[in-house]
């Protein structure tokens, strides 16, 4: 078996008194799926959130195929791409400029224009391309959010809830993209609640419950 | 009809008990020490008006003079319709565009869906809107009062003049009461015009801008009615209005004014039958959003969904060139920046411009601190708006690969240089005045800039949380961000002013308060970019 992509060990997070996410451990491997399941409260946005970065683990740390996420930040973010459930977005930058924003901060400007028609296109957005992302629907803006991440290259795709504003047909679309993600070798950790997705998508399944990992 | 008033008191009175929390009220207290510390808070409000009025008056009596020196009655009387006719201008445009009637997100649900009679539900909304919307042209009325009363005591009131200042206020305030009242009702009426029925009258937008026209036609000047005989039209207005300044009988006066308020509650009566409350809800749930915020003081939210209205629904891509990692992060600040220029942004750039410049000017050393402490507290304020934006957006921002130091860099960067060009261009004039120290102050300016910025910069990091930042709340710079700012870069003002009265030679002094302000920029960033890391 290859190295995992992203190894989490000792990971815990507290609020004051609060124990939001008990230490645990935690690989995803290379071409595997991973669904993460659990109550509301269990702990599941937390530990994504400390697997991308954006919330500093209270003890525990994250390698990203070998680069600490928090003492070297830039190799292992250009390695990790996160969607939130809720994601936000500048008012004043159109959805094609928030992709062109990502796409260059990534340094992925070559062939922009071709891949940035391309996703809009399959996620049913090209014709709002141009419309600022606060006059979208709420499916829309998740679309968008995942647009951001797959705009540009990455090795471990982190979801939080990916289908809980999306059409049927939406959903499926992303179903089919995880599927060529896991294909071209790459790892996905997804939170959600739908039993139908998990059911057809994950390789591996995790539950959590009171900041733990319980048997599923 | 009763549903209607209800909800539209309860909403009143939740407004009403905000501003007296303001003044440290607890409607819920009911002790009698606390409705003695309302009737004494309600004495002083009262004592301070017309304190500010009387101040205010000094100033109206001298445009009064410069106005009209036959007359200043004609005069008051004249300024008092060429304001209403240029609210009637503007409203009529206004009302023609947007509904009159406001309401919030929770009226669309729970008002406008319900089938509540639709006259009910128009003149219950009308009063405290119009009460709103009425106060700053009372204060205006009674200004032009006191400023004839001012006139008549040829400045020499004393207290016992203080009936006769209220009793001309009064006066004049009594006679454009009604007559606001009906236009304001009249207004309203238009715009219910537009939201009945199945779609706008054809005729309701030209006929909108000829009223407008017409209103602003009555503002030139020109002789009144009769020696110019088409301005009859005005007389309804300017008849009542004139009493209002003793230039006839009030009681004539009141009774028009009375007339012509009933005439327009008529009208919107008339007009609201078959208002369209879901359409209002539409055109006016954002405004009543902006104007929300800004009542409880959140003039970021308020800022942001006013911005949001004006961008409209989307544009054509940017032409502007952008380069790849670290810089993507100036190209979406100009963008941000060309879209939408923030005028509070300009604003706050100017204050830190003009405190610059005080700061120099001013003869004196007291002028010149408090201007010092100003300019730390507008600079603070102004040049951390791009970086708070960004933390706003943690969930795009922390994710690009690019080192936090860096990040902060790039939010600050561009507002330091900016500080410091404004900050020199406001000390070059004041240069001669301020001997020895101004050299040292120029050469200062881009460490004491940096360690100002950076301290409100570490004081809005060190209270973020990522869960708020994640809703999209970034803090705001507080007393704290300013007095760190003040420390930090008072320390080597501080021993500019000391070592300047040692024996020690010039460019020693410089070396050394070169050398200690670079030391406070540098502890200034350490606790900056730290902060930054350590975002919980």
């Amino acid at each position: 078996m290859t190295d995992p992509l992203l190894t989490a060990s000792g990971l815990s997070r507290s609020y004051g008194k609060f124990q939001a996410l008990a230490p645990l451990d935690l690989a995803l491997q290379a071409g595997e799926i991973t669904a993460l399941t659990g109550a509301n409260g269990a702990g599941k946005t937390t530990l994504l959130l400390c697997l991308s970065g954006l919330l500093r683990p209270t003890q525990g740390e994250v390698q990203v195929e070998g680069f600490d996420l928090y003492r070297q930040e830039v190799p292992a973010k250009q390695r990790l791409a996160f969607v939130p459930d809720v994601p936000r977005f500048y008012q004043e930058l159109t959805a094609w400029e928030h992709l062109r924003f990502i796409a260059l901060a990534y340094s992925a400007g070559d062939g922009f224009e071709e891949r940035a028609a391309a996703l809009l296109r399959e996620f049913g957005l090209w014709e709002a391309r141009d419309l600022y992302p606060h006059h979208f629907s709420r499916g829309m803006r998740l679309k968008l959010g995942l647009l951001l991440a797959l705009i540009r290259p990455f090795r471990i795709l982190l979801l939080d809830e990916p289908t809980s504003a999306l059409d049927p047909d939406s959903a499926a679309l992303l179903a089919e993209k995880l599927y060529k993600l896991r294909q071209d070798g790459l790892a996905v950790l997804l939170s959600t609640h739908s039993s139908e997705l998990t059911g057809k998508l994950a390789d591996r399944r995790l539950q959590m419950a009171d900041g733990h990992f319980v048997e599923a | 009809m009763r549903t209607a008033w209800l909800v539209r008191g309860r909403q009143m009175e939740t407004r009403f008990a905000f501003w007296l929390a303001a003044i440290g009220y607890d409607r819920r207290d009911r002790s009698f020490q606390h409705r003695l510390y309302l009737a004494y808070a309600l004495l002083f409000m009262t004592g301070w008006v017309f304190a500010v009025f009387t101040l205010f008056a000094s100033s109206g009596a001298g445009l009064l003079k410069f106005y009209n020196p036959a007359n200043t009655a004609a005069g008051a009387a004249d300024l008092a319709l060429k304001l209403t006719l240029a609210w009637v201008a503007v409203s009529l445009v206004q009302v023609s565009r947007r509904s009159p009637f406001v309401f919030s997100e929770d009226d669309a649900y729970l008002i406008c869906q319900t089938p509540l009679d639709r006259r009910a539900v128009a003149l219950a909304w009308f009063p405290a809107d119009w009460l709103q919307k009425a106060l700053p042209f009372w204060a205006a009325l009674v200004t032009l009062g006191f400023s004839l009363a001012e006139l008549s005591l040829n400045g020499n009131a004393t207290a016992k003049d203080i009936p006769l200042y209220v009793l001309t206020g009064l006066r004049a305030l009594g006679a454009f009461l009604p007559i606001q009242l009906g236009l304001s009702a009249a207004l309203w009426a238009f715009g219910a015009l537009r939201l009945s029925g199945y779609g706008e009258p054809p005729w309701l937008r030209w006929s909108a801008w000829v009223g407008a026209g017409v209103a602003l036609l009555g503002m030139l000047p020109a002789a009144p009615w009769p020696a110019n005989p088409w301005r009859i039209i005005f007389l309804p207005l300017a008849y009542p209005l004139g009493t209002g300044f003793g230039l006839a009988p009030w009681l004539f006066g009141a009774a028009v004014g009375l007339a012509l308020a009933v005439l327009g509650l008529l009208a919107l009566w008339a007009a609201t039958s078959e208002l369209n409350l879901s359409v209002a809800a539409q055109e006016t749930t954002g405004h009543e959003a902006q104007q929300a915020a800004s009542r409880v003081g959140d003039f970021e939210h308020s800022r942001a969904l006013r911005q949001r209205e004006r961008l409209g629904l989307g544009r054509p891509p940017t032409q502007l060139r952008a380069g790849p990692g670290l810089w993507v992060l100036p190209w979406k600040d100009a963008v941000q920046s060309m879209q939408a220029p923030g005028w509070l942004e300009i604003l706050g750039w100017l204050e830190v411009l003009v405190t610059s410049l005080a700061g120099a000017l001013l003869p004196y050393w007291e002028g010149r601190l408090l201007a010092a402490i100003l300019w730390v507290i507008f600079l603070g304020q102004v040049a951390t708006r791009r970086l708070r934006e960004d933390l706003a957006h943690w969930s795009l921002v922390r994710l690009l690969p690019v080192d936090s130091s860096r990040v902060l860099l790039a939010d600050l960067g561009l507002s330091w240089a900016l500080s410091l060009l404004l900050t020199w261009l406001g000390l070059i004039p004041g240069l001669p005045g301020l001997g020895a120290a101004g050299p040292v102050l120029v050469l200062l300016a881009p460490f004491l800039s940096a360690t100002v910025l950076l301290a409100a910069a570490f004081d809005v990091l060190h209270q973020c949380s990522v869960s708020a930042l994640l809703a999209g709340n970034a803090p705001t710079v507080t007393g704290r961000g300013a007095l760190l700012g003040l420390v930090l870069a008072g320390a080597p003002l501080g021993l500019v002013w000391w070592l300047g009265r040692q024996p020690i030679p010039p460019a020693m002094v410089a070396i050394v308060v070169g050398g200690v302000s670079l030391l406070t920029a540098a502890i200034a960033w350490s606790l900056a970019s730290s902060a930054y890391r350590e975002i919980q």
